[in-house]
């Protein structure tokens, strides 16, 4: 009795599983793998902090706004393929990206209307050949790469979501 | 076939060939050496792309941040149908963030 | 004599995102030739900067002497912004052909005879 028992269950998990495969193949964007989840998870931080360095260093080292903002991007991107987009969006809302976007571009619009009178001023109190220099151009690049990796980000949502209604 | 497109490619080919063959490679010395000399000094950028993008002609930049938003917005807008543009919870965060 | 190459592959670049513009019906591949033509586009405007044994414009000391040998900064500069607006052009296009396709159930560009009628 206790044999078929255990041979039942035995059977009854494989049979279960059968199921939760058809049921994975079924929808396969909704549950991605194990290691695609683990990795994505372990990788995210570090893409945002190379983005980051991108974005501060982008005075002194190949670099800059542009492509700060797009390795920003990028880790949302692998996120939203990864993850459930109801899930990502859940933490990182669309109409709160375009409140960031909006004050960074008010932002990158004062720094670059008044660059002529603020450019001067700032030199001066800047060290040259450190992080501290760059006069405005330290400021633009950081602004700029919220706005460009902000925009990537919607447009990218937008995409997706477009794809997953069919 | 399709001819018409095989002969605007031979055309097309044809006079940029010709272009690119008159093309002046000696890239102007003066703008070079005035970006590359000054860069360090009026911008305080040692990277002469950077201070090109955004100091010596930030207002190019300025335009092109113009057309990155409004393409972002128009995608924003495309994209959400009426029924799903949540104009409630559009208008609540608009009340949160005024209240603040 | 490498600028020769580089020439040609831009000439070879357009010509090829023409045809695609032109020939192809598929609303997806006439955008790939937009995107190829671009390229091309970009491909020029970097190899009127080119210099021979040139480095990375990028002061390295705060007396460095060998500017001479540095590449010209501008077309690299003016290709960084063509580059985000094609970004753009290519986000809008693909966000009206979705829609296209949810409307009309096709992306071929010669089955959208809606407007013709």
């Amino acid at each position: 009795m206790d044999t078929t028992k255990h041979q039942g269950g035995i059977h009854q998990i494989i049979i279960n599983s059968k199921k939760t495969n058809k049921a994975k193949t079924k929808n396969r964007l909704d549950n991605m793998d194990l290691i695609i989840k683990t990795i994505t998870r372990v990788m995210f931080p570090f893409i945002i902090l190379f983005g980051a360095y991108t974005a501060l260093h982008g005075h002194l080292t190949p670099g800059g706004g542009f492509p700060a903002g797009a390795t920003i991007a990028t880790a949302f991107t692998l996120l939203v393929l990864t993850f459930r987009e109801s899930e990502v969006e859940g933490r990182f809302p669309e109409i709160k990206l375009i409140d960031i976007k909006s004050i960074a571009s008010i932002a990158l619009l004062a720094i670059i209307l008044f660059e002529f009178a603020l450019r001067d001023i700032i030199i001066q109190y800047q060290i040259p050949m450190t992080v501290w220099s760059g006069g405005d151009t330290l400021f633009a690049n950081i602004f700029g790469s919220i706005i460009v990796a902000t925009g990537i980000i919607i447009i990218i949502y937008s995409l997706i979501k477009e794809e997953w209604k069919q | 076939m399709k001819l018409v497109p095989i002969f605007g490619l031979i055309i097309f080919t044809t006079l940029m060939l010709y272009a690119v063959s008159d093309l002046p490679i000696t890239h102007n010395p003066d703008v070079k050496q005035y970006y590359l000399q000054n860069a360090l000094e009026k911008t305080g950028s040692a990277n002469a792309v950077n201070a090109i993008v955004w100091d010596f002609r930030a207002y190019d930049t300025l335009g092109e941040e113009t057309v990155l938003f409004a393409a972002v917005i128009a995608v924003f807008l495309i994209a959400h149908k009426k029924s799903e543009f949540k104009l409630k919870t559009l208008k609540k965060h608009i009340s949160k963030t005024q209240s603040k | 004599m490498i600028i020769v190459y580089s020439l040609i592959a831009a000439v070879i670049l357009t010509a090829l995102g023409t045809y695609a513009l032109l020939a192809k019906d598929n609303l997806i591949k006439k955008i790939i030739g937009l995107g190829i033509f671009t390229d091309g586009i970009h491909l020029l405007l970097i190899s009127i900067g080119y210099k021979e044994e040139g480095i990375a414009p990028i002061i390295r000391d705060i007396n460095y002497q060998q500017l001479g040998a540095m590449v010209d900064p501008l077309p690299q500069a003016l290709v960084l912004t063509s580059i985000v607006i094609e970004l753009s052009i290519t986000a809008l296009a693909l966000v009206i052909i979705i829609q296209i396709h949810k409307k009309y159930k096709t992306i071929n560009s010669k089955h959208l005879r809606r407007l013709k009628e």
